[in-house]
């Protein structure tokens, strides 16, 4: 059975020869550029590069040894497979190790910190004693009218863009046989929270719901018009089309059920519905924190899979998660905890995790190992072989 | 309802200019000061507390409400201290040495103050001499947040400093944020933790007793 195959058989709920396996896939089931150069020195590689495919989570593009190394399953449609251009620049980590920046994302050092600018304005910063850049631009953060709404202008894909996803697309499927995932994003909750500041779009959604609404209806349509060139632009060459928007806090979902419903879901059933009606793919979304009282809602709303699964956050327990929910949508990560125990766990303590985790989301297929988020840089390297020594151990039915 | 009921009632749904035009019936009732911020404004809050941990309000409605309260309390400070009403306790309060989240910090700090305590919020990427700085003015509290598994170990050389300083025993230290567990905040000596924006306020409470 194919990587492919196993992935597809696993999201179709049936049971396929081995749990399949994530690293990488996309912005969230990664690892940092730090702990992946600690990762490659541990096991003496000293070939290949080290690309930040993502400078804000300063997260590596895994390269084609580990597929191997680690049995992964499932590709980023954005991964160059170790073959990158010339607009890549030579950088050092927080921690002094090497790795590559694409020319246009290149920060720049000004008084202690590193900054992304877009022209004259800095839209994310990282402090020298931090290790990620966080966004600090939020330019709808004054608007109070829907004409400073309409004058904001939405990205859409230039036909430039979109070549180059319908390439990767064919490239990947034709040379790899593995599952491939096409990151689309299509955020609302989280998406309005960076345009308008993280308070403000809260406090929008509940006492200036006109408002939220129209600023919504706006990115919405934005979204659709891309989703649908996307669609085409990655055809059915590849298996899974993912969407994100954290919803939950470490106590809580962000916002109530009912609030959700009625001003969040809409807008997200629209786009995975359209999904659903205009491609054979499975839609994935990206929500963290505890999201249990919004999950029926986000699997009514058309969503197939869901990640990261973060069993650490409240009422996320994984035997209640899987008993409940486990024949409506694939669990995608969950496979080991990474705020409480991957930095600091011992060998023995994360084969005992990750069998009792397999052991829960396993049966029936619906499940695909991950850990949950992304790999920190704190994680050491001997922690990381360890995962995937215990999930290859235990992955087979 | 009575006027402190009314108050409570609007400032629990968030609605601010109902909270602004009872506080002012309130005042040229003749009510003290004082009433109207303990039975009026905090008692609000404590209930607002009582409903986000019982899953009742999630963020926006304490958002709203802790607006609420902030619009209130324009009204109310000065009268305040006029009559010479000190806050229940001073905190400062930041997202600590390389973190720059401060969502759960800021839900934090608008928890404290609807507490009844004086926040001082200083900030993002605190680093320890910032907090050194605060002990030296007068806080009693201090109140440390992180997002991440990498900055929460900033936490422990944060006390270090500060113990260094020999200002250790003039401080209570509570910690906070995602990754932060109750033992972590034993093993790096703190005073306390609270798991969420409405324990911290207890929290702040239990450790000034």
């Amino acid at each position: 059975m194919t990587s492919r195959e196993r992935v597809i058989k696993a999201l179709r709920h049936e049971e396929p020869d081995k749990v399949p396996i994530d690293l990488g896939a996309m912005r969230s089931t990664g690892i940092m550029a730090i702990a992946y150069n600690r990762l490659k020195d541990h096991l003496g590689l000293t070939s290949g590069y080290t690309y930040l495919y993502d400078i804000e989570q300063q997260l590596a593009e895994i390269e084609p040894y580990f597929f191997e190394r680690f049995q992964i399953d499932v590709v980023d449609l954005n991964n160059n497979f170790g073959i990158q251009d010339a607009d890549w620049i030579e950088w050092r980590l927080p921690d002094g190790s090497p790795a590559f920046i694409h020319r246009a994302k290149y920060p720049v050092y000004r008084n202690n910190e590193w900054l992304i600018v877009d022209g004259d304005r800095v839209v994310a910063r990282m402090p020298k004693s931090s290790l990620y850049f966080d966004t600090v631009y939020h330019p709808l953060e004054d608007a109070v009218t829907t004409a400073e709404l309409d004058a904001f202008k939405f990205h859409r894909y230039t036909d430039e863009e979109l070549r180059d996803i319908e390439r990767r697309a064919n490239f990947l499927h034709r040379n790899t046989d593995l599952a491939i995932m096409a990151g689309f994003g299509g955020n609302i909750l989280e998406f309005g929270q960076t345009l308008r500041g993280w308070e403000n779009f809260m406090i929008d959604l509940i006492s200036n719901r006109g408002f939220a609404a129209d600023l919504m209806d706006r990115m919405t349509e934005a979204h659709l018009e891309n989703l649908k060139l996307y669609l085409q632009a990655v055809g059915d060459r590849v298996q899974i089309i993912q969407f994100g928007d954290d919803l939950g806090t470490q106590a809580a979902a962000q916002l109530s059920p009912d609030l959700y419903r009625e001003m969040i879901k809409p807008y997200h059933q629209k786009m995975y519905k359209y999904a659903k009606r205009h491609s054979d793919l499975f839609t994935f979304l990206h929500s963290c924190g505890s999201i249990y009282d919004l999950l029926p809602d986000i699997i009514d709303a058309g969503i197939d899979i869901i990640n990261p699964v973060q069993t650490s956050a409240a009422r996320m327990d994984p035997t209640k998660l899987k008993s409940e929910f486990g024949d409506k949508i694939t669990f995608w990560g969950g496979g080991i905890d990474t705020q409480y125990l991957l930095p600091t766990a011992t060998t023995a303590e994360i084969h005992r995790h990750i069998k009792e985790r397999i052991d829960i989301f396993k049966p029936g297929g619906g499940f695909v190992f991950t850990q949950v988020h992304n790999v920190q840089a704190d994680v050491p390297p001997e922690n990381i072989v360890a995962v995937y020594d215990a999930i290859i151990k235990n992955r087979e039915y | 309802m009575s006027g402190l009921e009314n108050l409570q009632t609007n400032l629990i749904n968030g609605k601010a200019d109902a909270v602004k035009q009872f506080m002012t019936e309130a005042i040229d009732s003749g009510l003290s000061p004082r009433d109207i911020l303990n039975n009026g404004l905090l008692k609000g809050m404590e209930e607002v507390g009582r409903r986000f941990k019982n899953n009742e309000f999630y963020v926006p409605e304490v958002l709203i409400a802790a607006r609420a309260m902030k619009a209130g309390m324009e009204i109310l400070k000065p009268l305040l201290a006029d009559t010479g009403v000190n806050p229940v306790g001073r905190v400062a309060i930041g997202t600590v040495t390389g973190d720059l989240h401060d969502i759960g910090k800021n839900l934090v700090s608008m928890m404290l103050e609807g507490g009844g305590f004086e926040v001082i919020d200083l900030g993002v990427d605190v680093k320890p001499e910032k907090y050194i700085d605060a002990i030296n003015q007068g806080i009693q509290i201090i109140g440390m947040s992180a997002l991440l598994t990498t900055t929460m170990m900033n936490m422990k050389s944060i006390i270090h400093a500060i113990e260094a300083a020999n200002l250790r025993d003039k401080v209570k230290i509570m910690v906070g944020g995602a990754p932060v567990t109750e033992n972590f905040a034993r093993e790096i000596k703190a005073d306390g933790y609270a798991a969420d924006a409405a324990s911290a306020v207890d929290l702040a409470k239990s450790l000034l007793n």
